[in-house]
C-alpha cells in the first residue's frame, strides 16, 4: 500500500488499496492535500483546527471536494468542506460516506465507482 | 425548484408586442424614442413614459417563473425580451428590469413557498425588488461583507451599510445579504427578504444617490440600517449560513443572462455607426465606402455574433447542463462583457466626433457607451470571474478535456424548446465535465475541411495547450494571489469555450438561424482567435472577404430593419 507522502503533488494522490478507506487513512490523505494547497509541511496541519483558520477559502474547498471525488470515487457535495471544517471532521464524515457507498454498491453487485 | 411545464412561455410574439409598444426608437417624434431617452438621461432620471409602457406590458412577469404566474420558462427567451429594452436604454434595462431579476433569483432558488409567492406578487404588480449585496468597503469580496444580522427573539436585527444599490429607495422589498455570525468562511452569511412596509421609522436611513458617469438615470442608492427589526421568516432558506451558497448558485443565471442582454446595446451602437457612415459624405463619397470603415463595422458585427452565440448557448446550458454553468456562466460574464465593450470602442472611431456629441441623431451612442461600461465590473468584476474559473482548470484539464463527450445537440439549437429550469440543479462547486469543450473536440475530429475546419483545429490545439499548462498550475496559482500568467489561462479558456459555442451553433443550430450568411461562423471564430494571438488562421484576402461579408450583413439588416444578432428578428427600427 502506498500512502501519500508529504511531497506535494498536483494530482490527488494515491488513495491506497481498494475498499472503503478508513477514517485514519482519509485523515492522512486529507492532511497531505491541505498541506499541498497551503504550501506547508504536512506535520504543521492541526487535524482539529478549522480549515478557515488557515485561510483556506471557498476556492480551495471546491478543489479539495474535487480531489476527494477523483481519488475515492465518492460523489460529495461541493459545500462539504464548509460544513465539516477540519481534517478530522471531514475524515470522519467521509469514512461514513465511503462505507455506505460500498455497502450499497455491494448490494447491487457493482463496484463502488 | 422546477418551473413546471405550463405552455405560457415568452415567444417571439411577446418580444414583438413589446417592440411595438415602444415603437421606432430612431423616430424623433416617438415619446419613448432615443430623443426622449437622451433628455431623461441629461436630467439624470429614469424615463417616466417608457416606465409606464413597461408597466403596461408587465415586463416584470418575464422574471417570474411560469409556476408562479409569470412568463419565465426559458432564460434565453427572457433575454430576447430584455434585449428589446437594453437596446433602447440600459438604464431601463437595469433600473426598471434586471435589478429586480437579480434580487428575485435569490428567492426562486432559496426562498420558501410563501417568500416566492410574496416576490412574485410584488413583481406581477409592477413593483421593484432591490438586491442589496454591495458594501463599498468590500467590493467583490462579498464573503467579507460586514452588514450584520443578529438574532433577536424569534426575529433578527439588521445593522450596517449597503451602497451603490439599484432602486434601494424606490423598491418595495429588498433582498439583503448579511453576515449572520462573525466566523470567517462560507457559512457565515444569509439573505433576508425585507418588505419595506414592515420597517419602523428611523430603522432605515437613505444615503444620497451615488453620482456616476453612466447609468445616470438609475437610482444608485445607499442605506444605513440601524437595529432594523425583521421577523424570523424573512430569512431565505431553512437556516442561516446558506448565503454564499445561494449567491453562487443563483448568480449563475444572472452572470450569463445580463451580459447576453447587453448584446442589445451593441446592436444599437453598431446601427448608429452604420447609419452615420452611410449618411456622412467625405472625399466625394460616403464614409461607408472607405475600406477601413467597412472593416471596423464588419468586425463589430462579427464580435456581436460571437458574443451572442456564447451567451445564448450558456443561458441554454442553465437548462441542459446546469452542472457546468458554475464555470461557463462566469466565463460569459468575463468574455462577453469585454467583447461588447471593445466593439463599442472600435465603433467610436467610425462615428468620429459624432460619438462625442450628447444630442442629435447619434447622441445615443455616447450614452450607450457610458451605460455599457458597468457590464465589466457591476454585479461581479471580470477579474473576480477569472478567479472563480481558475481553480477549476487543473481538474478540468485532468479529467474533462478530451475525455468526456460533447454537449447535447439541442443545446445549440437556438430558439428551440428546452427542459424546465431547475434552480436546485444550479450548484456551486467543481464541475466534473465540460460538454462545450467536448463539442469542440468532436467538431475538430469530424470537420477538417475548409476555413471552419482550420479554426476547429486551431481551438482544439489551444485546448490541448491549456490542458498541459493548467495541469501544471501550482496551488498558489489557483487563488486570488495567482500570477498574471495564471489569470491569463482562465481568460484563454473562456475564448475556447466561446469558440466551442460558435462551432456548436454552426453545426447543430442552422435551422434556428434563418437566412443568416454562413460566413458568420468563420468571421466570429476569427475575432475570437485574434484574442488568443498566435499565427493567424486566415490569409489576409480571406479575412478581408469575411469582414466585407459581415459589413454587408450589417447593412442588409440595418436597411431591412432587423436585429443584428443571431435571431435577425424584424423590428420597428
Ligand atoms: C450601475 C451599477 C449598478 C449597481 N447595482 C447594484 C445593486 O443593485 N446591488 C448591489 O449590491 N450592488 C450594485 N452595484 C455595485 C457593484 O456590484 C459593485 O460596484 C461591484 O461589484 C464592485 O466593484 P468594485 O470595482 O468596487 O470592486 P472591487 O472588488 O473593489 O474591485 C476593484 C478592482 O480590483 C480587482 N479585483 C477585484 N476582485 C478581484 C479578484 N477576485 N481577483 C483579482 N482582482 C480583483 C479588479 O481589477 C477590480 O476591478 C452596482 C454598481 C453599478 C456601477
Amino acid at each position: 500500500m502506498t500512502e501519500p507522502t508529504t511531497d506535494t503533488f498536483a494530482t490527488p494522490g494515491d488513495p491506497g488499496p481498494p475498499g472503503p478507506p478508513s477514517a485514519d487513512r482519509l485523515r492522512t490523505w486529507l492532511a497531505a492535500r491541505v498541506a499541498y494547497y497551503l504550501e506547508r509541511a504536512v506535520d504543521e496541519i492541526d487535524h482539529e483546527a478549522p480549515l478557515t483558520s488557515y485561510g483556506l477559502d471557498s476556492v480551495y474547498a471546491f478543489s479539495i471536494c474535487g480531489d476527494i471525488e477523483d481519488a475515492f470515487h465518492l460523489a460529495v457535495d461541493p459545500t462539504l468542506v464548509w460544513d465539516h471544517d477540519s481534517v478530522a471532521a471531514l475524515a470522519a464524515h467521509l469514512a461514513g460516506v465511503a462505507a455506505a457507498a460500498t455497502d450499497s454498491a455491494t448490494d447491487l453487485g457493482t463496484n463502488s465507482h | 425548484m422546477s418551473t413546471g411545464t405550463s405552455t405560457i412561455t415568452s415567444t417571439a410574439t411577446d418580444v414583438d408586442r413589446l417592440d411595438g409598444l415602444l415603437g421606432d426608437p430612431w423616430d424623433a417624434g416617438n415619446p419613448t424614442g432615443f430623443a426622449a431617452l437622451l433628455e431623461a438621461d441629461e436630467r439624470e432620471e429614469m424615463h417616466a413614459e417608457s416606465e409606464r409602457v413597461l408597466d403596461g406590458y408587465g415586463l416584470n412577469a418575464e422574471f417570474v417563473p411560469v409556476g408562479l404566474g409569470g412568463r419565465l420558462a426559458q432564460v434565453d427567451r427572457l433575454v430576447q425580451v430584455m434585449r428589446a429594452v437594453w437596446r433602447r436604454d440600459p438604464c431601463l434595462g437595469l433600473g426598471y428590469g434586471a435589478s429586480s431579476f437579480i434580487a428575485s433569483v435569490n428567492v426562486w432558488s432559496a426562498g420558501d413557498e410563501r417568500q416566492r409567492r410574496e416576490v412574485a406578487d410584488l413583481l406581477l404588480a409592477n413593483r421593484k425588488v432591490a438586491s442589496a449585496y454591495h458594501e463599498l468597503a468590500h467590493g467583490n469580496d462579498f464573503s467579507r461583507a460586514e452588514f450584520a444580522a443578529v438574532r433577536d427573539g424569534t426575529g433578527w436585527r439588521l445593522d450596517g451599510r449597503k451602497e451603490v444599490v439599484t432602486n434601494l429607495r424606490r423598491a418595495d422589498a429588498l433582498v439583503v445579504f448579511a453576515r449572520t455570525r462573525p466566523d470567517p468562511g462560507s457559512r457565515s452569511h444569509a439573505q433576508f427578504l425585507v418588505p419595506k412596509a414592515g420597517i419602523p421609522e428611523g430603522a432605515l436611513r437613505y444615503l444620497p444617490r451615488f453620482p456616476s458617469s453612466g447609468m445616470r438615470g438609475v437610482q444608485l442608492g445607499g442605506a444605513v440600517f440601524n437595529g432594523c427589526p425583521v421577523p424570523g421568516d424573512a430569512l431565505l432558506g431553512d437556516e442561516p449560513g446558506r448565503g454564499i451558497e445561494t449567491a453562487l448558485s443563483s448568480f449563475q443565471l444572472t452572470r450569463s443572462a445580463l451580459p447576453s442582454m447587453c448584446v442589445g446595446v451593441v446592436d444599437t451602437g453598431l446601427r448608429a455607426a452604420l447609419a452615420s457612415a452611410l449618411d456622412r459624405r467625405l472625399y466625394g463619397g460616403a464614409a461607408a465606402d472607405l475600406p477601413y470603415v467597412r472593416a471596423v463595422i464588419g468586425r463589430a458585427q462579427a464580435d456581436l455574433l460571437a458574443a451572442d452565440a456564447f451567451a445564448t448557448v450558456v443561458t441554454r446550458a442553465l437548462h441542459v447542463l446546469p452542472e457546468e454553468t458554475g464555470v461557463s456562466a462566469p466565463a460569459v460574464k468575463y468574455l462577453v462583457s469585454r467583447l461588447l465593450i471593445d466593439a463599442m470602442d472600435e465603433l467610436r472611431t467610425v462615428l468620429g466626433a459624432r460619438a462625442y456629441l450628447r444630442d442629435g441623431p447619434f447622441g445615443v451612442f455616447q450614452k450607450l457607451a457610458r451605460d455599457l461600461a458597468p457590464a465589466g465590473f457591476a454585479h461581479v468584476s471580470r477579474a473576480a470571474c477569472q478567479v472563480t474559473i481558475l481553480p477549476q482548470l487543473p481538474r478540468l484539464a485532468r479529467r474533462a478535456w478530451f475525455e468526456g463527450g460533447p454537449a447535447p445537440a439541442g443545446l445549440f439549437r437556438l430558439g428551440g424548446d428546452l427542459p424546465p429550469l431547475d434552480f436546485g440543479a444550479l450548484r456551486p462547486g467543481a464541475p466534473r465535465s465540460d460538454g462545450l469543450s467536448g463539442t469542440l473536440v468532436e467538431t475538430a475530429e469530424t470537420c477538417s475541411d475548409g476555413v471552419v475546419g482550420r479554426f476547429a483545429a486551431r481551438f482544439r490545439d489551444e485546448l490541448d495547450r491549456l490542458r498541459r499548462d493548467c495541469a501544471a498550475l501550482g496551488p498558489r496559482d489557483l487563488t486570488i494571489d495567482a500570477r498574471p500568467e495564471a489569470y491569463a489561462l482562465a481568460g484563454r479558456y473562456t475564448v475556447v469555450l466561446a469558440a466551442a459555442a460558435c462551432l456548436g451553433v454552426g453545426r447543430h443550430g442552422r435551422d434556428g438561424l434563418g437566412d443568416l450568411d454562413e460566413r458568420w461562423l468563420p468571421a466570429a471564430l476569427d475575432r475570437l482567435d485574434r484574442r488568443l494571438g498566435g499565427p493567424p488562421v486566415l490569409t489576409e484576402p480571406e479575412r478581408r472577404d469575411l469582414e466585407e461579408a459581415m459589413f454587408r450583413l450589417a447593412r442588409e439588416r440595418h436597411d431591412g430593419r432587423r436585429l443584428l444578432d443571431l435571431t435577425g428578428r424584424a423590428v420597428r427600427g
